[in-house]
């Protein structure tokens, strides 16, 4: 119970501080979009199959508070999890360099995803969506630069966080399973 | 062991897909929008300490990165208030002129519509401006349709959907907003409409329409429930349609909807 109500609570924090905190201080050119972010870190702060229902929640979750056509953010946000959590077996845990880079990459690809205007919109998708967004997005440095800082210092803050919520959960949950 | 991981993981994510897609093609639009009206209800204390915070935050930025300009822009603004205080004798004679117009196109004064002030909570995720929440809802009077203005008269998009408190605004940069509208000099009539989320164009204008650089395209009365007469942009450029059946042009905005802090709805 006690961890439902913890996670339920950070999915409905990060939801509001996107919306109603994040997107109102930084001007629209600079917005950053902190929920692919933490589902990266809770990936990588603990497993894919203890956190996938999680993240399916909070798919569920943007997409309600988004208000337009429900799922998108669940199959982003899953499929991303599984990405970081394939590639982290290989690459985070072993090789601390490679895992570093490859973060970095993480979060560069999410900026870029997340900037591509209509991407993520289905019924818009065509072609001419996809040079305009390239056009506009691919060589922007200063923008992308000014992301990418944002982004990992973000990533940092939002990783530290949540593995000290995960570790003091799993430890609440060995205490209740010890005394059971 | 890995192997077995793998393949669990695997089904895992396809069921998701599977079902998700379903929900998608599915779509129940009133079980979302339920769930989106508790959402937004039982949220409404914390929206308001983000928005304020956020609000205070960037201003106090504004403050502090506008300290070295101030002197420049002091000097700057002496000169337009010249400027103004002689504009300002031209337009009392162009007022009276105005207001005869208005009475033979039977246009709405701009003081005549019952407005509510709005104060801005909440944005899209995807940094396109395609929507707005805002701080007032059902319970101020607000109403799905209602158009939202900024200013005495530029349209800005119009309200999708109402909660209790807050109110979500469609903006005229969304793919789902079409808004019938016309050019001031020419007449010419088409549908304003969003080119992919990067700004708004003037769509199926007749050849037999003529489109002029410059400009200004204005809601027409066709719109339902956008009264005549709303600002919508100027006229950059003009384009033949794909099928050079009709002519599209883009429309420059005249706001930064990124910069919008308070809005007005049109409530009569």
């Amino acid at each position: 119970m006690k961890s439902f109500l913890i996670r339920s609570s950070i999915i409905i924090v990060i939801i509001l501080l996107q919306i109603n905190f994040l997107n109102l201080i930084f001007p629209s050119s600079y917005t950053l979009n902190v929920i692919p972010l933490m589902v990266i870190a809770w990936v990588t702060v603990t497993k894919f199959e203890k956190i996938w229902i999680w993240i399916l929640l909070l798919g569920a979750m943007t997409d309600i508070a988004e208000m337009e056509k429900f799922g998108k953010n669940i199959l982003f946000f899953v499929v991303l999890a599984y990405l970081v959590s394939f590639l982290s077996k290989r690459f985070l845990i072993e090789r601390r360099l490679y895992g570093t880079i490859l973060l970095i990459l993480f979060i560069i690809t999410i900026s870029f995803i997340t900037n591509f205007n209509g991407i993520l919109n289905f019924g818009n998708f065509s072609l001419d969506i996809i040079v305009d967004n390239i056009v506009n997005n691919l060589f922007a440095w200063k923008r992308l630069l000014t992301e990418l800082v944002f982004g990992i210092s973000v990533f940092y803050l939002m990783y530290n966080i949540l593995n000290k919520i995960e570790m003091y959960l799993s430890k609440y949950d060995d205490k209740l399973l010890g005394n059971l | 062991m890995f192997k077995k991981n793998f393949s669990s993981k695997i089904i895992k994510v396809g069921f998701i897909f599977v079902m998700v897609i379903l929900v998608m093609v599915w779509n129940p639009r009133s079980v979302f929008d339920g769930l989106g009206n508790v959402f937004f209800t039982a949220t409404y204390p914390i929206q308001k300490i983000f928005s304020s915070s956020a609000n205070k935050i960037s201003f106090f930025a504004k403050t502090i990165s506008s300290i070295g300009k101030l002197k420049s822009e002091n000097e700057k603004l002496l000169y337009e208030n010249i400027s103004l205080k002689s504009d300002n004798a031209k337009l009392k004679d162009v007022s009276k002129e105005n207001d005869i117009l208005r009475n033979e196109i039977e246009l709405l004064p701009k003081e005549k519509f019952d407005l509510t002030a709005v104060h801005i909570i909440g944005r899209d995720f995807y940094e396109n401006n395609d929507w707005l929440l805002v701080d007032k809802g059902e319970r101020d009077g607000l109403r799905k349709g209602m158009p939202v203005i900024v200013g005495k008269g530029v349209l800005i998009g119009r309200i999708s959907q109402v909660f209790p408190y807050n109110a979500k605004i469609v903006t005229i940069t969304n793919p789902e907003s079409n808004i019938n509208a016309t050019t001031v000099e020419t007449g010419a009539m088409g549908i304003v409409k969003s080119k992919y989320g990067l700004g708004v164009i003037l769509d199926m204008v007749l050849q037999t329409d003529y489109l002029k650089v410059g400009d200004d395209v204005i809601t027409s009365e066709i719109s339902q429930n956008i009264p005549r007469g709303l600002l919508i942009g100027k006229i950059k450029e003009i384009h033949l349609s794909e099928d050079k059946l009709f002519q599209t042009a883009i429309i420059s905005m005249p706001i930064d909807f990124s910069k919008l802090r308070f809005v007005f709805v049109i409530k009569k």
